[in-house]
């Protein structure tokens, strides 16, 4: 078959970060997340983000792909803000908002959300577009109609809810941002490679790295071909009559077991016979391997790390000489 | 009534891809409802998998019309697509894999089932099938997980036929089945023609197979169908074959053998033994 | 050298699946071992490449006996091929995969890049090193396969079915990767299979039929054979039933030198 399966994140370009030792990578990530959350000014939270937007351009990854991650949070931070903003009641205020919920927006609000649901289908993608609509629909409405209130809600905000929620969702996305360019960056097996030599030093206290990268290691190998597999069993399950669009709930576990146990079986046998594999080409697990794929630290692997911890630690000068 | 593939055309990558490959280029093809015996040849890569695919709608064509049993598929076409594999039924490589029910008679009842028969019309067509592939009646009840691999090939096999399709497809059959494994199928599937003049579909690369058992061959090479007939022709042409990189069977190769050593020339390519053997006492010995 | 004495083993109680076998074979020969499915002869492979425990008997490879202690060791000389492609393509391009066992073997990583290169070469895919397997066909993964384990160079490679689930073009590439090894080095080839087209050149053929030795030969006299391959539920080559037809046929003149053609075209190809 011609189906070319590309996982995980990684996109492929030629950048310096796209060259940087996978394990000066994670050390970066790592440093770069913890100075996050040492910043409590808005001004150098600025700054960083200025920074961070020069970094994610020089990666030569279109910002679409940073997009992508960032959609999914979406959700969260807007709940996030909001919560902050609600909640948080100390400084001074800086907003004042009376709603009034009426006969009359709340009937429209009704009859919006009929027409939502049952268009539903139509507009899955657009919907949250709708409901953005109809809350400013709703808020507007709130001041210009003068009919009796059947409630009123005095909606405040404060000072520090508006400053924390800023925090916080800048946060998130900061953080966020920087993982992507992370697994953007950087082949899986090379994560795998730089988190085995960066987690090595917990061989010392029993933990077996080599062993849990090893596994992770094959399970890359495998992803693509058990997508594979299954869409082969799909297409064997189709063929006896499984359509997975109709039949009740009993039918569609049967239609998912149809999938998962041959799954499961070919899974097994693959296991037994990589492991025979494996041992007859004399892998020991937890023996000392040599490695065919080196990693190397390079100038840019050093001016990195001295210019992040240097950050680092301006940063927690500035944090406690306050 | 049956399979007709008008001009279809498919492919799996985008039109404006780098390394675009059309699939199937224009095949028109037609496969009879009943006593059909087909060979699918064609080097890998050639467009078998994606052709009989197209068979029982797993694919719908990119241009072109698929029609089978009378329902017509066309381009972007999604509904109605399960009946057409009622009447279509594919097997493909290894369906030991799609084995997963608690019992033999409960996987063998799985595909009737999803076509809406009730519980006791699939028990009985499953015994039925479980019974045209020779397994019998006492494995019914056990996991299918504790047959042998060519048992569980059969039981898969069943699978399919429970819902007693009228063209039956089979991708490679034979592959990893040791001789008299081999030998059991084929003659499995020629009793079942014999027996319910059911159509059946074979995708191989097993010569030997094809000019033992099989009527009709269609070889396929880049997309294209290059021959379409009586197996027995196509041994003749061996030009094409040469063309297309496929093998003679057995026979054929040591008949053409013996006519350099020997020096004589072959009135045809045999492909049977006794063909051979009467070839030989024609040109060498003199005839009783 | 390989020296299998008395060799018992068996899956459950009540099964043996070989009983008795006493099998030597001297270094530099190719063998084949011919037999149905179940009738032991992949069983043989892992006992020899010690995945497997003999429940009794002993199993002797270049003078030292296979035991827990030995075992890795004598991985260091025996190699195996195994069926499944991808069950045991480890790397996740075929450079990793070769190098599997070397770094396994703690190979220096120089050392690591020319065995890798060379071996590479040796099956014709050193153009395919930062492919990955997916790409690849059933051929070419059991090529990539070989080159793995001629990096380590052992004695003695077993090749377990190596050639059952691909198609006629891989099967073809992997046999000719074979008969090469057989010219160039000076391995000792054991050869599982149940495929007699591939028993063609080898030294000599052992035919296992339910966990015992019912023939042991040369090629030649293996073949004709006709009632000991059909009861061992193997086929029997079309060049030997041609031979079969020609010797009955009453009509037919020149028979000793068709019969004689037939032979040789049964081991030309």
């Amino acid at each position: 078959m011609n189906n070319k399966i590309v996982f995980g994140q990684y996109y492929h370009a030629d950048s310096w970060i796209h060259r940087l030792d996978p394990r000066v990578k994670i050390i970066l990530i790592f440093l770069l997340m913890t100075a996050i959350f040492l910043i409590d000014d808005f001004l150098i939270l600025g700054v960083a983000i200025f920074l961070g937007f020069v970094v994610i351009a020089s990666s030569k990854v279109p910002i679409k792909r940073f997009l992508r991650s960032l959609r999914q949070i979406f959700v969260l931070l807007l709940f996030t803000f909001f919560f902050q903003i609600v909640f948080n009641r100390s400084g001074e205020m800086v907003l004042d908002l009376t709603m009034n919920i009426n006969v009359f927006n709340l009937s429209i609000l009704a009859f919006m959300l009929v027409i939502y649901g049952s268009l539903y289908k139509h507009i899955r993608k657009k919907g949250r577009w709708f409901l953005a609509i109809l809350a400013v629909f709703v808020f507007y409405q709130i001041y210009t109609l003068n009919v009796d209130p059947v409630y009123t809600y005095r909606f405040m905000v404060y000072e520090k809810g508006l400053s924390t929620a800023g925090f916080v969702v800048l946060r998130i996305l900061i953080l966020i941002l920087i993982s992507s360019l992370l697994t953007l960056s950087t082949k899986p097996t090379d994560l795998n490679n730089g988190l085995e030599a960066v987690l090595s030093p917990l061989e010392k206290i029993g933990l077996k790295t080599s062993i849990l990268a090893m596994m992770i290691a094959i399970a890359l190998r495998f992803i693509p071909t058990l997508l594979n597999e299954a869409f082969k069993i799909l297409k064997a399950q189709a063929s006896r009559g499984v359509d997975f669009r109709e039949g009740k709930l009993k039918d569609k576990i049967v239609q998912i077991v149809s999938l998962l146990i041959p799954m499961f079986i070919i899974s097994f046998k693959r296991a037994e016979d990589l492991s025979d594999a494996m041992e007859a080409r004399g892998y020991i697990p937890g023996e000392k391997r040599t490695k065919i794929n080196e990693m190397r630290m390079k100038w840019t692997d050093v001016i990195s790390l001295v210019v992040v911890i240097g950050l680092m630690v301006g940063l927690v000068y500035m944090r406690v000489s306050q | 009534m049956g399979i007709h593939l008008q001009r279809v055309s498919f492919s799996y990558d985008e039109k404006k891809s780098k390394t675009f490959r059309q699939t199937l280029d224009d095949i028109e093809l037609s496969v009879e409802g009943k006593n059909e015996f087909i060979a699918v040849l064609g080097h890998t890569g050639s467009g078998k998998s994606t052709l009989i695919q197209h068979m029982n709608a797993l694919l719908v064509p990119q241009s072109g019309l698929v029609s089978v049993f009378g329902k017509t598929i066309y381009p972007k076409n999604n509904e109605g697509l399960k009946e057409v594999r009622q009447n279509v039924g594919i097997v493909f490589q290894f369906p030991e894999y799609q084995l997963f029910e608690e019992t033999v008679l409960k996987d063998i009842m799985f595909g009737p089932r999803n076509f809406g028969l009730d519980a006791n019309q699939a028990k009985e067509r499953a015994e039925a099938a479980a019974k045209s592939v020779g397994i019998s009646e006492e494995l019914l009840g056990r996991s299918p997980f504790t047959l042998s691999g060519g048992q569980m090939r059969r039981v898969a096999i069943a699978g399919v036929l429970a819902s007693q399709p009228k063209i039956l497809i089979l991708d490679e059959p034979t592959v990893g089945l040791d001789p008299k494994g081999k030998r059991e199928l084929m003659n499995l599937l020629t009793d079942l023609q014999k027996k319910t003049e059911i159509s059946i579909l074979i995708v191989t690369h097993d010569m030997n197979v094809v000019s033992r058992y099989i009527k009709r061959a269609v070889v396929l090479s880049e997309g294209k169908i290059v021959y379409d007939g009586p197996t027995k022709e196509l041994f003749q042409k061996l030009e094409l074959l040469r063309q297309y990189h496929l093998d003679l069977p057995e026979i054929s190769k040591i008949a053409i053998d013996l006519s350099e050593r020997f020096g004589f020339d072959l009135p045809y390519v045999p492909i049977l033994k006794e063909e051979l053997v009467s070839i030989l006492e024609g040109e060498i010995g003199g005839k009783p | 050298m390989v020296e299998m004495k008395g060799v018992f083993f068996s899956y459950t109680q009540n099964h043996p699946v070989i009983e008795n076998l006493n099998l030597v074979i001297p270094r530099g020969q190719f063998v084949t071992i011919l037999g149905h499915n179940g009738s032991g002869k992949s069983t043989i492979a892992k006992l020899l490449i010690g995945l497997l425990k003999a429940k009794k008997g002993t199993i002797t490879i270049d003078g030292i006996e296979l035991t827990e202690e030995t075992v890795d060791a004598v991985r260091k000389k025996v190699g195996i091929v195994f069926q499944n492609p991808d069950n045991q393509f480890v790397g996740v391009t075929v450079k990793d995969d070769i190098a599997f066992g070397l770094e396994n073997r703690c190979v220096s990583r120089p050392e690591m890049i020319r065995l890798i290169e060379e071996h590479a070469v040796l099956v014709g895919m050193e153009k395919f090193l930062d492919k990955d397997p997916e790409s690849l066909s059933g051929g070419e993964k059991q090529r990539v396969a070989i080159a793995g384990v001629l990096a380590i160079n052992p004695d003695i490679i077993l090749f377990d079915e190596s050639t059952s689930m691909l198609d006629p073009k891989g099967t073809k590439e992997v046999n000719r990767v074979v008969s090469d090894l057989k010219e160039r080095l000076n391995k000792t080839i054991i050869m599982i299979t149940h495929n007699l087209e591939e028993a063609k050149h080898s030294d000599r053929v052992i035919v296992l039929n339910k966990g015992k030795i019912v023939a042991d030969g040369t090629p030649h006299e293996v073949f004709s054979q006709k009632d000991l391959l059909i009861e061992s539920q193997l086929d029997i080559l079309e060049s030997m039933k041609v031979i079969e037809e020609v010797k009955k046929s009453p009509s037919l003149k020149h028979r000793k030198e068709l019969v004689r053609a037939l032979w040789e075209f049964t081991f030309n190809e």
